[in-house]
């Protein structure tokens, strides 16, 4: 059974009635299967992730399923309810996507607490452990530390814990690893892979490069101004490219985890 | 942060002495004998003269001049007024508690209007109401306060007779809402310019979206995730506002015929009551830095990032 479907997806930008952002985008993600989104900059890939998340402010067409739910219909209320509990968003720059003015272990409690529904000592102690899990240590003292005083590979590691601490059935995590510079992205790869096989949940990774897809996911989709150019299994598209672009990817790729 | 709060105090103390200094040099540099003001308009004999340099002792040198009334300060004395010999500080206790009561109230009614505006402006963004309230922020802000105040006598208070015109009456709550929403109006449109375009640019940043994508609710999304972070400018802005409250209400204080210090200073400065204006400016100046050390407490407890004052306590080199 597929956990996360997308038919015939279109997005169009708010307010505009232009040409649509991506166009016709159909995949499915299976339970703990990785699947990777890779285009360049602009391609649509951040949108896509949006409009999974519910958080899309334009027109969408298409029909998108998670679980077996029709989610393009769905409220605002029952879509707060999937989101933190069943879906969660890894963003792109770590040192953004943190509250600068309240504590890491703060932001951790309010998720265990609201989402969760965990008592405030329950939530301490869980908090704690999830800071220790992503290598956050000593975890009391990162618990009370600002966004100000962590390093951006510290950032993307609290993020990762914000994001797992309600164990969410499927990650999106937009470019997670790009805003980091090499050794500490493979790390951070490291503490993923990691996660991914103790915890278990399905993935959809949103890069642009094709080495680090290949590293992480079983499955690749090719994304080029909003359509799907290539599609298939990891090792296929690989080692026998059908498109022109995939081939023109793969050359411009560097090493895994590093960016461009 | 109680170490920021206690270092920020301490400057209070070269702050003030600095604002002494100043009043001190004003009062003697200003063209004008001060004596010959005292004396009246007509030629005073000279025997009178040297009974007045004397009796103020401008003959001593400045710096004896400047320990002296630094000394007369500390037993609270500012002076005493030309005009009717009364001691300053009574003159100024009379008045600075209306004027105090005045701009609380005004603050209170910049806050309330000020924020909500500017936050639905900024939540419904490009609505009906953004453009309305943002124009008339504008107006409201290029119109001179005194024209505004009239306008709120001629239709509360001479056409309606909701509310009274003029004065502090028996100082009821009804005489202070047409002074106070006269002060407040002005003031609330810049601040709901402020918390607009503060609130605006919190809204889109990723940490917001990133709140929203863990499932939290709208209203807990804005009303701690966004506004803490919109608030420092705004609590500066306020703060500042709250100063020009009390001190320069002088316009509002004018046409309303309010008994505060910004009217004492205005009648002041007409009969050249030197020692009455730089005892006012002195207790205004002096309200304004502690209004300012509370607003740099209240952001360096919203913003972490303003505690730190240049030194960053890193925790990179522990984990």
């Amino acid at each position: 059974m597929s956990l996360l479907r997308l038919e015939s997806v279109t997005l169009y930008a708010p307010g505009a009635s232009g040409d649509p952002i991506v166009s016709d985008i159909s995949f499915e993600i299976e339970t703990d299967e990785t699947l990777a989104l890779v285009g360049q900059s602009g391609a649509g890939k951040t949108s896509l992730a949006l409009a999974i998340m519910g958080l899309w402010s334009g027109k969408i067409d298409g029909n998108i399923f998670f679980m077996d739910q029709e989610m393009t219909s769905l409220n605002e209320t029952a879509y707060q309810e999937l989101r933190g509990r069943s879906l969660a968003l890894l963003m792109q720059d770590p040192l953004a996507a943190i509250n600068p003015t309240l504590t890491i272990g703060w932001q951790l409690r309010e998720v265990l607490r609201l989402r969760r529904g965990l008592s405030r000592q329950a939530a301490r102690k869980e908090s704690l452990g999830w800071l220790k899990k992503v290598g956050l240590t000593p975890a009391s003292d990162l618990a009370r530390a600002y966004l100000h005083q962590l390093s951006g590979g510290m950032a993307q590691r609290a993020a990762l814990a914000i994001a797992m601490a309600c164990q969410p059935r499927l990650l999106i995590a937009d470019e997670p690893f790009s805003a980091l510079d090499p050794l500490t992205a493979a790390s951070q790869i490291d503490i993923f892979k990691q996660h991914r096989s103790e915890i278990g949940f399905s993935t959809l990774l949103i890069t642009h490069n094709l080495h680090l897809a290949k590293e992480l996911a079983s499955k690749v989709i090719i994304l080029k101004s909003g359509k799907i150019v290539e599609a298939g299994r990891v090792s296929s598209v690989f080692t026998a490219p059908s498109e022109d672009y995939t081939t023109q990817l793969l050359a411009a790729g560097l090493k895994p985890g590093s960016s461009k | 942060m109680l170490a920021f709060g206690v270092r920020r105090i301490l400057w209070v103390a070269p702050i003030l002495i600095g604002v002494t200094l100043i009043l001190f040099l004003l009062l003697h540099v200003l063209p004008g004998d001060q004596a010959r003001i005292l004396a009246g308009y007509r030629q005073p004999s000279d025997q009178a003269m040297i009974n007045i340099k004397e009796k103020l002792n401008t003959e001593a040198p400045l710096y004896t001049q400047y320990k002296d009334y630094l000394i007369s300060l500390g037993r609270g004395d500012l002076g005493t007024s030309f005009r009717n010999q009364r001691p300053v500080s009574s003159i100024i206790a009379e008045s600075l508690p209306s004027s105090l009561a005045l701009a609380s109230f005004a603050l209170f009614l910049e806050l309330l209007i000020g924020i909500s505006a500017g936050a639905w402006a900024a939540i419904r963004r490009d609505s009906f109401f953004d453009r309305m309230s943002m124009v008339s922020a504008a107006v409201l802000i290029a119109m001179p306060v005194f024209l505004l105040g009239l306008l709120l006598q001629l239709v509360f208070g001479v056409r309606l007779r909701w509310l009274p015109v003029s004065g502090l009456g028996d100082g009821g709550l009804n005489f202070y809402i047409l002074p106070s929403l006269v002060l407040a109006l002005v003031a609330a449109a810049y601040l709901a310019r402020v918390t607009r375009s503060s609130l605006i640019d919190v809204l889109s940043s990723d940490y917001v979206q990133a709140a929203r994508a863990n499932g939290l609710s709208s209203s807990r999304v804005l009303f701690v995730h966004a506004l803490k972070n919109a608030l420092p400018p705004i609590v500066t802005v306020a703060g500042l506002h709250f100063g020009f409250l009390i001190g320069s209400a002088v316009a509002t204080e004018v046409v309303f015929n309010w008994p505060g210090l910004g009217h004492r200073l205005f009648l002041a400065v007409l009969e050249r009551d030197r020692p009455l204006i730089i005892g006012a400016a002195l207790v205004l100046s002096t309200i304004f830095i502690f209004v300012n050390l509370l607003v740099d407490i209240l952001n360096a407890w919203l913003n972490p990032l303003a505690r730190v004052d240049g030194k960053q306590e890193g925790l990179e080199a522990k984990a």
